[in-house]
């Protein structure tokens, strides 16, 4: 499996990173990962609560101030 | 989660993006609590600020006309605000929906998005039910959705509508790919509750107002940049909204 969609939810915008996920809910679960980029913790949770819901995993990495969460089905 | 703080004026509209404002909602008190302005005001904010400074335009409750609210709709897309919000009380879900998709076949060509809008104290006007807002969004393919409400004697959203309720409006609202709002007589003592909802945008006014009065009050910068702290205190995490929850 390799990394093959970002998702950068440090940039300031109205849609946030879940409208983008669900865009990529078949990539996931045909074995991409996706890596998603935030810089808060309400929406990292909204990430948490998004995969648990579609039973994917989350593997969470920190940059500095940047939250970087590696999502992707169950092995 | 960004801030919009609605004003009335280029004056207001100065002082909440020095205050840390994202987003800046013309709307006129005089007309109903959540009235339209003129187009001359709105025309005059946004040219005062760049594009990253969203101006949204509120058209407040319409009237169940169509032709009439999508002509409104395409003044707020030819001055170049980033939103337009339509707003529905007496109707029904089918007349709503007409009007919604009319709007957003007004808005082709230009990139103001459009926002459907309900009250979360609508039942009290006779209303549509508020719940109703990401369906009614969905099916005229709008932008974002919003919860607001139309009383202004101190209660406010969550007297209406309740916490969990909210947050699946807003996930659903998200998982659709819609930006999602929530306002109404909002204050920093409802931030946790809010941010463990977490629209992507938050308003206010009162909060931010001389003396927290919306009406005779103006926006003042060093007020906003208070609830931006308060906002941004949360998302960081230094206060933990969830365990504030747990504790009460």
């Amino acid at each position: 499996m390799e990394s093959t969609s970002v998702v950068d939810g440090t940039k300031k915008g109205c849609t946030g990173v879940i409208a983008s996920l669900q865009k990529m809910v078949r990539d996931i679960e045909e074995g991409k990962q996706v890596e998603v980029l935030v810089v808060d913790v309400l929406t990292k949770r909204d990430v948490y609560e998004w995969a648990a819901k579609k039973g994917f995993l989350v593997n969470e990495l920190r940059h500095g101030a940047v939250y970087r969460l590696i999502v992707s089905r169950p092995s | 989660m960004m801030l919009m703080v609605s004003v009335q004026d280029l004056e207001e509209a100065r002082q909440a993006v020095s205050g840390g404002a994202d987003i800046v909602d013309v709307k006129n008190l005089k007309e109903m609590v959540v009235g339209s302005n003129f187009p001359w005001v709105i025309r005059e904010v946004r040219s005062a600020f760049p594009k990253e400074i969203h101006v949204s335009v509120t058209l407040g409750v319409v009237p169940n006309q169509a032709g009439t609210v999508s002509l409104a709709v395409y003044g707020a897309a030819a001055m170049n605000a980033t939103s337009v919000k339509v707003g529905f009380v007496n109707t029904d879900y089918e007349t709503a929906l007409r009007i919604l998709r009319e709007s957003k076949r007004a808005l082709e060509g230009f990139d103001t998005k459009l926002i459907a809008a309900t009250f979360a104290d609508s039942h009290l006007y006779g209303g549509i039910d508020p719940t109703l807002v990401v369906r009614l969004a969905r099916e005229s393919s709008s932008d974002g959705v919003l919860i607001d409400t139309l009383t202004k004697d101190g209660r406010n959203l969550f007297d209406f509508m309740k916490e969990d309720v909210l947050r699946d409006l807003v996930v659903e609202a998200k998982e659709d790919g819609m930006s999602t709002a929530l306002s109404g007589a909002l204050r920093i003592e409802n931030f946790d509750t809010l941010s463990r909802i977490n629209p992507d945008i938050v308003g206010v006014r009162g909060a931010v107002c001389t003396n927290h009065d919306r009406f005779s009050g103006q926006v003042e910068a060093s007020a906003v940049a208070n609830v931006k702290k308060e906002l941004d205190l949360r998302k960081s995490g230094k206060i933990d909204v969830w365990s504030v929850a747990k504790r009460a």
